[in-house]
């Protein structure tokens, strides 16, 4: 854990230098604005929940202590506001925003930031179909396996360390993601060539 | 002989590496034989794939402000509270002087019962009534004796 250098940066800032947590942010923002927006699938709504999460770090530094790896801690608190979030009464984004209208905008608004740019009409419709069919897949999950699933497949953390963020077994861990791809695989079924 | 196809959630671990190495070797020598669990662990890496392969996103540049803004307003609400702090630590040893004070007047207050008099205080009090009755009965009578004058003095 001392070898990670973002928890020296962390245990730094915890000493008051307040240019260590800038540079932990520049580091981490773009991972967590992600994980936030897989989670939610909404951009501003990801980046409330990114700021949040940089906001518990900065209001949690005096009372650290490096129990795991500075980016396993992060996106523990990453995970907990997403779930705060969505469990929040009045939520409302999620599959029924993909499910409409507010879906082809959403996926506009990813290909003009990525600067993605099709090279035919016919792959435009089938890159933007398979996208839209993954997000709404993502969104219909269950929130605790949806979680499991972007921690292990996007953060690449390891079942033990998914378990220490989610406050779950590794076994449960192991049953969550399962799960998880079981569904995905059978909503994106027709992708998958038989 | 084909040995006995690992569960599907053990495949599901076997990508992610999950396993005893033993495990792990296992199920790697039954996938050169089975096609079937191959398909499956295909299947899992694909749905994997998909997701990685979902375009990322750039924050908006006014998501680093906004971030500094809230710091801000947490330094700034942390520094008066540490001010407000720093007062009441400045007129502490005053507000303490005071409220000892309050509380030893408020006790003595509420011990103080007033004395009992005694027989020759009563008979004293009660005289100094009677003379205050007779006082005013004498002056009642100096205005009658008056009043008589009055009536006398007009009709002269």
């Amino acid at each position: 854990m001392q070898t990670d250098p973002d928890v020296a940066l962390m245990l730094r800032f915890k000493d008051g230098d307040s240019d260590a947590f800038r540079q932990l942010f520049d580091r981490h923002k773009n991972g967590v604005i992600l994980f936030c927006h897989r989670f939610c699938g909404d951009e501003r709504v990801a980046e409330e929940l990114a700021q949040e999460t940089f906001i518990r770090v900065y209001r949690a530094a005096a009372r650290y202590y490096p129990k795991a790896r500075f980016r396993t801690w992060l996106f523990k608190i990453a995970t907990n506001v997403c779930l705060n979030e969505i469990r929040r009464p009045g939520y409302k984004i999620r599959s029924e925003s993909l499910d409409g209208t507010d879906s082809k905008k959403y996926e506009a608004t990813i290909n003009r930031q990525s600067g993605h740019r099709p090279e035919r009409p016919d792959e435009l419709l089938d890159q933007e179909e398979q996208r839209h069919m993954v997000l709404k897949a993502m969104a219909q999950l269950p929130d605790d396996q949806r979680a499991a699933l972007l921690l292990r497949v996007e953060g690449e953390f390891s079942y033990q360390e998914i378990g220490q963020q989610m406050d779950r077994s590794e076994n449960h861990i192991k049953t969550l993601i399962y799960r998880g791809r079981c569904r995905l695989k059978a909503a994106l079924a027709k992708y998958f060539g038989d | 002989m084909k040995k006995k196809s690992p569960s599907e959630q053990s495949l599901s671990a076997f990508l992610d590496g999950a396993l005893s190495d033993k495990r792990m070797h296992q199920i790697r020598g039954h996938l050169g034989d089975c096609t079937t669990c191959r398909k499956a662990l295909e299947h899992y890496e694909l749905g994997d794939e998909m997701i990685r392969g979902l375009p990322g996103i750039m924050a908006r540049p006014e998501f680093n402000r906004e971030l500094w803004q809230k710091i801000d307003q947490i330094e700034m609400a942390r520094s008066q509270s540490f001010w407000g702090m720093r007062w009441l630590a400045h007129w502490k040893p005053i507000l303490a002087a005071g409220l000892t004070v309050g509380i030893i007047a408020g006790l003595a207050l509420w011990q103080y019962t007033p004395p009992v008099p005694s027989v020759q205080e009563v008979i004293i009090a009660e005289s100094i009534d009677m003379l205050d009755d007779l006082e005013l009965i004498q002056n009642l009578e100096l205005f009658e004796v008056w009043e008589a004058l009055q009536t006398i003095n007009s009709q002269g």
